[in-house]
């Protein structure tokens, strides 16, 4: 009775005890000069196949060959709503004191992490380590480089970006006797082929063009009629702008008066819709090229965007680029910015950016993108690097496209009237960024 | 002296009995303090009065965020659209299952039975997450297959969540399909549970089916009924799941809801003392809604019978 007693008595106390919340403090920040063991905690945006987070781990591993005493452990963070979710999720993980020690940051969330002071700064350790830098800042264009260079500071060496391009089913193309248009061509010729390519073939509906419903993709839209969705420097939403007001109702018009689009369901995988053919044309950067490859889908050839402006005028191009940043929450600040680093070198870009983003080094670009067979004029990627301009995401970037997202979808689903509803978006993103 | 010993003995053995079952009630007990009381408590008493978004220390500023829900238009969008499923869910999950379930419990082959019951409740058991893609799909408005089949029947095709009117429509449809199964399961519970001689009697004096039914089995499920409202009223009001992967709110804000609201404000705005002022009002509503349920149960639940 009293072993029956005693028993019940430390099986319960285990039970609690494994119940208790048992928090993992951050250890504090270990000597560069150290070489015990590290583990460094990578976190990546998106879903990956076992196959491709192996490939992702094997890809790290050359860079523990170097560095013997650097382990680099991958998460992957699969988000169903884009960058924000991501974003979110490392905050968590970070409040939660579970954060990583580096993670791929993109242009859209960079503003936030620094603003927040969650992002390392990097240039005295490059400064102390020209050799670990090596090549990188001349190889990368500065124009890409420009958005993690906040207050002076280099929070990242960009490793992948993006522009917005035009893809083109080339056999559709084909079956309506047209080819993939002139590098000037207009907001007419735009409209000309969504008419000649918007048909029913077999009883099967197919759509001229997709129009894009994410707020990097339409800001693309919006440079190539000269808006924007926030003025140069940010601090004031330009929605409502004529020229804005005129890519919006072009849109509208698309779906539902002509019916040369599809309504953009973000359930629905636009990029799919393009491979088999439910659609001609859609506006997007490089990242399809993985499924392209994927699906052995070759009959895809891009452009730039028409220019919407008149004839003659500088068609602004947009871009987005990536880095792996090292974050100050980590506890070894020197090996997370070391291997942050490296990650814009030629062997990481090369391997891990071989289909998909656009590597930011032109060294790269040069043999990788040519290397993935697909889209004709491919060329065309990197040509825009140097004049491109970056999409605009202030540190409020989340709520400003919770806005624009609600907005958009308002205005494709119904017949409403577009100034009003791009009125009303501007005055509630206005409030954001002066409320923050 | 015995007796006093006796009495010692048996007072101190039900101490035991009270210490050993408190000790193995204790994982529970802590585990529920700890990941469901404790956040209650904090997100009532003290987040809702300050700013706090994870990162930065936490800020008291009163009742701001009351304030601010009050005056927040997409509040009262959230509130309405709320309030729209409910009036539409509640009765669809109520009357829907009640009569699924009276159909079940006819007297039909045991296979059929037992088919049609797994058929009903399947959907429940299925990951929400992974059929909404389906029924997304399903709901597509150019390449959908509800729309084909309405073309096939030659109507015209409808824009299931193109449309805000319709976005609350299909959200229903689908919140119906996923999850009549639970009432369902409980009113079966509850009919079989009537006792067969009364429905044998009103047979013998030569009640009509829907006789038994209104004057018989109704009242005795009225309990099951009671229940039923009670957890879908519950249930409806923090609607998210559905709204949130099928339409995102949208299009527009016209499935937004509280509970959207909620997560929108705590997990992409990280305002985490508002998102938990919209909770707490929340939770204020669903009180009352309840108190007022219970308070009116005497009008019209029997409990007679049992």
């Amino acid at each position: 009775m009293k072993f029956k007693k005693i028993g019940s008595l430390l099986v319960a106390t285990f039970l609690v005890l494994s119940f208790s919340a048992c928090s993992k403090t951050n250890p504090s920040p270990v000597s560069s000069k150290s070489s015990a063991p590290i583990t460094l905690k990578l976190c990546f945006q998106g879903s990956a196949s076992a196959a491709s987070q192996q490939q992702t781990v094997q890809i790290c591993n050359e860079f523990t060959k170097n560095n013997p005493n650097i382990t680099i452990k991958v998460l992957y963070i699969p988000v169903s709503s884009g960058w924000s979710e991501y974003f979110t999720k490392i905050q968590t993980m970070i409040a939660g004191g579970n954060a990583p020690d580096v993670s791929q940051i993109a242009i859209e969330g960079i503003q936030m992490f620094t603003s927040m002071g969650l992002a390392l700064p990097m240039d005295s350790y490059m400064k102390a380590h020209p050799d670990v830098v090596g090549d990188a800042l001349t190889d990368i264009n500065p124009n890409l480089e420009k958005p993690f260079i906040i207050g002076g500071k280099t929070y990242g060496l960009v490793a992948d970006w993006n522009n917005v391009v035009m893809h083109f089913n080339t056999k559709l193309l084909s079956d309506a006797g047209l080819s993939v248009p002139a590098e000037t061509w207009t907001m007419q010729d735009y409209l000309n082929y969504c008419k000649a390519l918007t048909k029913t073939v077999n009883g099967k509906k197919q759509f001229g063009t997709s129009i894009p419903n994410s707020y990097f993709q339409t800001e693309g839209i919006l440079y190539a009629n000269g808006a924007s969705i926030l003025n140069d420097d940010m601090t004031k939403c330009t929605l409502n702008s004529p020229q804005a007001v005129q890519i919006f109702q072009m849109y509208q018009d698309l779906v539902l008066k002509y019916k040369y689009a599809p309504y953009p369901d973000p359930k629905v995988d636009s990029i799919q819709q393009l491979a088999i053919g439910q659609t001609a044309m859609g506006a997007w950067g490089r990242w399809p090229v993985a499924e392209y490859v994927q699906d052995n889908f070759k009959d895809v050839a891009i452009q730039l965007l028409p220019n919407f402006q008149s004839a003659g005028s500088n068609q602004k191009v947009v871009f987005g680029s990536g880095a792996i940043c090292a974050l100050k929450s980590t506890s070894h600040p020197d090996e997370a910015i070391k291997f942050a680093i490296w990650t814009a070198s030629q062997y990481f870009e090369k391997n891990y950016y071989g289909t998909g983003s656009i590597p930011t080094r032109k060294s790269v670009a040069d043999e990788v993108i040519p290397q993935a067979g697909v889209p004709q004029n491919s060329d065309l990627f990197y040509k825009t690097a140097s004049y491109a301009t970056a999409v605009q995401a202030p540190s409020q970037y989340a709520n400003i496209q919770t806005i624009f997202d609600k907005y958009m979808s308002e205005i494709l689903s119904s017949p409403v009237d577009v100034k009003t509803e791009l009125d009303k978006a501007t005055d509630e993103i206005n409030n954001v960024l002066a409320n923050q | 002296m015995n007796e006093l010993v006796t009495k010692k003995k048996k007072l101190f053995s039900g101490k035991k009995e009270n210490l050993t079952a408190y000790l193995f009630l204790s994982p529970a007990l802590v585990t529920f303090f700890v990941f469901i009381g404790g956040p209650i408590f904090a997100t009532i008493f003290f987040l809702d009065f300050s700013k706090y978004n994870i990162i930065s220390p936490i800020k008291i500023v009163g009742i701001q965020n009351f304030a601010r829900m009050f005056a927040d238009p997409e509040m009262a969008v959230a509130f309405i659209n709320t309030l729209k499923f409910v009036v539409i869910l509640v009765p669809l999950h109520v009357f829907i299952a009640l009569i699924l379930a009276l159909l079940v419990t006819r007297k039909i082959s045991t296979p059929f039975k037992y088919f049609y019951r797994t058929s009903i409740y399947f959907p429940t058991i299925v990951t929400v997450s992974a059929v909404t893609v389906v029924w997304t799909y399903l709901f597509n408005y150019d390449f959908g297959v509800l729309n084909y089949l309405l073309n096939v029947l030659n109507l015209n095709s409808v824009p299931w969540l193109k449309s805000g009117s319709w976005a609350l429509v299909s959200v229903a449809i689908f919140s119906v399909w996923k999850n009549v199964g639970n009432s369902f399961i409980f009113y079966v519970i509850g009919l079989q549970n009537i006792p067969d001689t009364y429905i044998e009697a009103a047979q013998i004096d030569g009640a009509s089916p829907l006789r038994i039914f209104f004057n018989i089995k109704l009242p005795l499920l009225s309990p099951t009924v009671f229940f039923v409202l009670t957890i879908n009223l519950i249930a409806c009001v923090q609607i998210f799941d559905e709204p949130f992967l099928i339409t995102n709110g949208g299009p527009g804000d016209s499935t937004q809801t509280i509970a959207w609201q909620i997560y929108t404000q705590a997990f992409r705005n990280f305002n985490m003392g508002y998102a938990s002022a919209i909770a707490t009002f929340l939770f204020i509503i669903i009180a009352v809604i309840t108190m007022i349920q219970f308070s009116l149960q005497n009008k019209w639940v029997n409990y007679d019978y049992e």
